[in-house]
């Protein structure tokens, strides 16, 4: 990136009082129609739900009718939360981080529907479930029957039954409506009602909103069982999906990292880059503070369920009741795009681990490839910037067999992290010619070896270092007595310490990768000649081949995503003016491109609010930016990096011929204190300026934020960047000026 | 002549190098320049106005046009002419042995322009010509006094007549000054700016402050020329002093 950035677009999370999750574990489904040779990312399919086109209102008023006919007249705290709850789940819905009408929603679906068919008359209405693009093990709802299911659990669950419970838990939230008793509790904290007035302090108010939040989780535990027993599902599937919850921050598997994963024939790693042994898990839950988590610690749930199971015969039931191959297919489905979801959160090495625990039963996949080439790529961007632990944690913190992976690449430098991911990549290249990020990591690697490390072909071997020794040796016989040199040579040749030196040696064959070479050496000389450059090419961006083709290249057109906006009725900025902020986001929507287009550019939108129920194409469009786009704003710290999605992306621009996206928002608040410059004038001057300043006393001041960039989606640049605060409100003509002047550095830049 | 030329040819040029030099500014929407009609207002406490009145509640008036242009996204120049009429109670620096009843009516009219250049700086992260402001800049002032000079006539303790006044009455008057401004700019409707700030002229004339504008050396003299020199620059620092402006303009291009 050109520019250090922080997004205002900060993504509103899902607060904790609106979501009631269990942080759980594992999958499942069947219809062939993604096949996992051929995996790609997940996509949901038509129709669009309401909530990723439908305005806020609209949206809202129906949730609010659907409210008003379970429980009558709305009291204003409970308009308030619907609110709330309205828009939280709506943005979900908009980001694109919701699959549906998927394989996968389809088969959890099903599971959902067996739970929900036995305890009809119990749950207020069948709940539609909906699966989250997020690698954390877990599922949550909201108030309305809505059963949300992360990728990372399905991931993690041994059977259908663990996930049955998992969501027969999440019925009991929906249930007991539990989101909206957690609401007015917190109310009361707020207020210092009842049993809180002794609580004062944030942590205090904390503490009594976490201690509501586990009595509803227990009674969860407790109900969901009653739900789930009613179902034909093994019994001691509800006490087994506890383990998987406790164990749900590791992998989803345990297998042993094979040490020759990376080695050709030629190629053999130190042994100092391996552990003789990885540590074991630890499986006791180390809790710091109890009284500070939403859940209760799992040791106790398991107590509670044992309890409640009693006596019972934990194996009766069945572990199935939709299909077994249904449960490995959806699970292998969730499993491969879990890979992408750890590239997507910078967790390089859980990546490389999970790809490679899948290679094992799919070991020519080319997904699965492309995540290690990848996260190989990224990691020696990071390396080289000396910043890798930003993505790599130290191995000593990991526990399990995935330690081996940590280690490994923490005790690689960067040249030797460099030569392996290089040589991983043109393997890659030479196997799939067509694909061309494969074609633009080889490439770019190699060119960094060359200038950030300043190597030649002399600095590797042409030939196996057995053939070299073999020579050596034999050169050796006819000499009476070693030379200090030869024998270092020697040693050199033996010592496992210069791996790297061999790396490609099959590669050095190869015609294309010495014609690359030569290239790259080429340039590498000329530019090295004008020593003012030597400290800036070791900076460069390898992703962007250091040059832009498009540097002089005017940009024409722009694509506007859908922008923020974040009106806030309170001074702290806590209380937020939904519908306010809306209508303001479509102002805004419409004056970008008013504005772009008076500033002479093409501008075009990609926002879910203008989208039709059948806009797939667009809607997936915008997915993958959206995609991109957070993945690729993490990468703020180092330059050139590539992201899960650009190969995606690149499909994006081709078929559009748009590469130039625009993002913005704008957060408006009250200030705390007025003009006190005018209010002084107005002491001093009382005869005209007393009434100004006692007015700027009066009327309350605001401060706006106005942030904005454009990306290039095809050399991942950010061409203009531009944060600006200012102690006036968000009125029209203020922002008028601020987006005509955003699309004016477009344009001048 | 010389001086007013002067002042346009520095004007001119130096907005001719701003504009080179800053060429990118995004302004407002793309509209740099800006016309505008201004109305100062202030209080006549002590000197009476067009009306010949005077106290808390009577209001001065100064009219004025103003050209600016944004130069870049922090700073516009402006060029600004001011017309104003006002009263000026001559009687207040006669000497007091000089007195007859009829004195008390003895007002001048004062008919004045001002010629400005200020350098608006919209300090609140906004882009000018938008938001909050503060300006600076030098103000030539040229004014006018005529009177009555009938109204001057006196008789002294001998019984003596006289004018006190000379007879021309008619005097213009010149001086540089300086003023500073903290305001605010809005558009409306695309076109059209609102403007309104605080305003405080100071007038450099030689001797508001110390009391010697003609006549020599004298600073007690009570010749009728330094009475009327004074008078009127008084008159014009009060006028001016501090003014409260609302200004509406537009944005041609």
């Amino acid at each position: 990136m050109k520019q250090h950035y922080r997004s205002f677009i900060q993504q509103f999370s899902l607060a904790g009082y609106l979501v009631l999750s269990l942080g759980f574990g594992l999958i499942a489904f069947q219809n062939q129609a993604q096949s996992l040779r051929n995996f790609e990312p997940l996509k949901a399919n038509a129709p669009l739900p309401g909530r990723v086109y439908k305005t806020f209102e609209a949206q809202l008023e129906s949730d609010m009718a659907s409210f008003k006919a379970e429980k009558g007249n709305l009291t204003d705290p409970e308009k308030r939360f619907i609110k709330k709850q309205s828009f939280a789940i709506n943005t979900q819905f908009q980001r694109g981080h919701i699959l549906f009408n998927d394989t996968l929603t389809h088969y959890v679906q099903k599971i959902s529907d067996q739970v929900y068919e036995q305890n009809k008359s119990l749950i207020r209405e069948r709940p539609k479930v909906y699966i989250v693009n997020s690698p954390i093990a877990s599922a949550f709802v909201f108030h309305f029957n809505q059963v949300f299911v992360n990728i990372g659990l399905i991931t993690q669950v041994q059977n259908e039954a663990e996930l049955a419970y998992v969501l027969a838990h999440e019925f009991v939230h929906y249930q007991q409506r539990h989101a909206l008793k957690r609401y007015k509790e917190e109310q009361r904290i707020l207020n210092g009602e009842k049993t809180y007035q002794e609580v004062k302090t944030k942590y205090e108010a904390a503490i009594a909103k976490n201690l509501f939040s586990q009595v509803n989780e227990r009674e969860a535990d407790v109900q969901g069982l009653k739900y789930f027993n009613n179902t034909d599902y093994q019994k001691g599937a509800s006490y087994q999906a506890f383990e998987v919850l406790k164990y749900a921050k590791f992998p989803f598997t345990e297998i042993p990292f094979d040490r020759s994963f990376f080695e050709t024939d030629f190629l053999k790693f130190s042994d100092k880059l391996f552990l003789d042994e990885t540590s074991a898990i630890n499986p006791d839950e180390t809790i710091a503070n109890e009284a500070m988590r939403t859940h209760p610690n799992v040791e106790k749930r398991k107590r509670s369920l044992e309890k409640e199971l009693g006596t019972a015969d934990l194996d009766d039931g069945e572990p199935f009741l939709v299909s077994e191959q249904a449960f490995r297919y959806a699970q292998g489905l969730a499993r491969f795009q879990i890979c992408q979801l750890y590239l997507q959160e910078r967790e390089y090495a859980k990546a490389i681990y999970c790809a490679y625990a899948l290679q094992q039963d799919h070991p020519d996949n080319q997904f699965l490839k492309s995540v290690i080439n990848t996260a190989l790529y990224n990691l020696t961007m990071y390396n080289n910037a000396d910043k890798l632990d930003k993505v790599l944690p130290d191995y000593e913190e990991i526990e399990g067999r995935s330690q081996q992976v940590y280690h490994f690449l923490n005790k690689l430098s960067p040249v030797e992290m460099n030569t392996l991911s290089t040589r991983y990549a043109w393997e890659l290249k030479r196997d799939y010619p067509d694909n061309e990020i494969f074609q633009t990591t080889a490439n770019n690697l190699l060119k960094a070896l060359i200038f950030k490390h300043d190597l030649s072909k002399q600095n590797f071997y042409e030939k196996p270092r057995k053939t070299l020794l073999k020579a050596k040796q034999k050169e050796m016989e006819n000499k009476d007595d070693l030379s200090k040199y030869d024998r270092i040579e020697i040693d050199q040749l033996k010592t496992k310490n210069n791996f790297r030196k061999f790396a490609f040696v099959e590669l050095l064959k190869d015609p294309g990768f010495n014609k690359t070479f030569d290239q790259l050496i080429e340039e590498y000389n000329k530019k090295k000649l004008n020593t003012d450059v030597a400290d800036e090419l070791k900076q460069v961006s390898f992703f962007n081949n250091a040059e832009r083709d498009s540097a002089d290249e005017q940009i024409g057109g722009v694509t506007v995503m859908k922008p923020a906006y974040k009106v806030y009725k309170s001074k702290d900025g806590a209380e937020r003016a939904f519908i306010e902020s809306e209508q303001r986001r479509r102002w805004l929507t419409k004056t970008l491109q008013k504005n772009g287009e008076l500033a002479g550019l093409d501008v075009n939108k990609l926002n879910p609010a203008f989208f039709e129920q059948n806009d797939m194409e667009l809607y997936h469009r915008m997915v993958t930016v959206n995609q991109w786009h957070n993945e690729i704003r993490r990468h703020n710290d180092v330059g050139g990096l590539l992201s899960s999605r650009q190969g995606a992306v690149n499909d994006v621009i081709e078929k559009t011929g748009k590469r130039y996206y625009l993002w913005s928002g704008v957060a408006n608040k009250k200030r705390e204190v007025d003009n006190e410059f005018l209010a002084l004038l107005g002491w001093a001057t009382p005869i005209v300026g007393a009434p100004i300043g006692l007015y700027r006393w009066i009327k309350p001041g605001y401060e706006t934020q106005y942030q904005t960039y454009l990306l290039d989606l095809k050399e991942a640049e950010m061409e203009i960047s531009e944060d600006r605060r200012f102690e006036e409100g968000d009125q029209k003509d203020y922002m008028e000026s601020l987006t005509y002047n955003t699309f004016h550095q477009i344009v001048n830049q | 002549m010389k001086t007013i030329r002067a002042f346009f040819i520095t004007v001119i040029t130096g907005l001719l190098t701003i504009q080179a030099a800053e060429s990118q500014s995004p302004s407002y929407k793309g509209r740099n320049f800006s016309v505008t009609l201004e109305n100062f207002l202030s209080s006549s406490v002590y000197f009476p106005n067009s009306n010949g009145e005077s106290g808390l509640l009577s209001l001065n008036n100064r009219h004025g046009l103003r050209m600016g242009y944004a130069f870049n996204e922090d700073y516009e120049v402006n060029l600004t002419y001011n017309l104003y009429h006002t009263n000026v109670a001559l009687v207040d620096n006669v000497p007091d042995r000089y007195t007859a009843p009829n004195f008390q009516d003895g007002m001048g009219d004062l008919t004045g322009h001002n010629l400005g250049l200020n350098l608006r700086y919209y300090y609140k992260n906004t882009i000018a010509p938008l938001g909050p402001y503060l300006e600076i800049g030098p103000v030539y002032y040229k004014y006018n006094l005529s009177y009555d000079r009938a109204h001057f006539r006196y008789q002294d303790a001998n019984g003596n007549t006289g004018y006190f006044l000379p007879e021309k009455e008619s005097y213009d008057y010149s001086d540089w000054g300086f003023r500073f401004g903290a305001g605010h700019q809005r558009v409306l409707f695309d076109y059209l700016t609102l403007d309104y700030s605080l305003q405080m002229n100071i007038n450099f004339a030689e001797g508001f402050f110390s009391d010697g504008y003609c006549c020599g050396d004298d600073p007690h003299s009570e010749a009728p020329e330094k009475v009327l020199r004074l008078s009127s620059t008084t008159r014009v620092q009060g006028h001016q002093f501090i003014s409260l402006k609302v200004a509406i303009g537009y944005l041609p291009f």
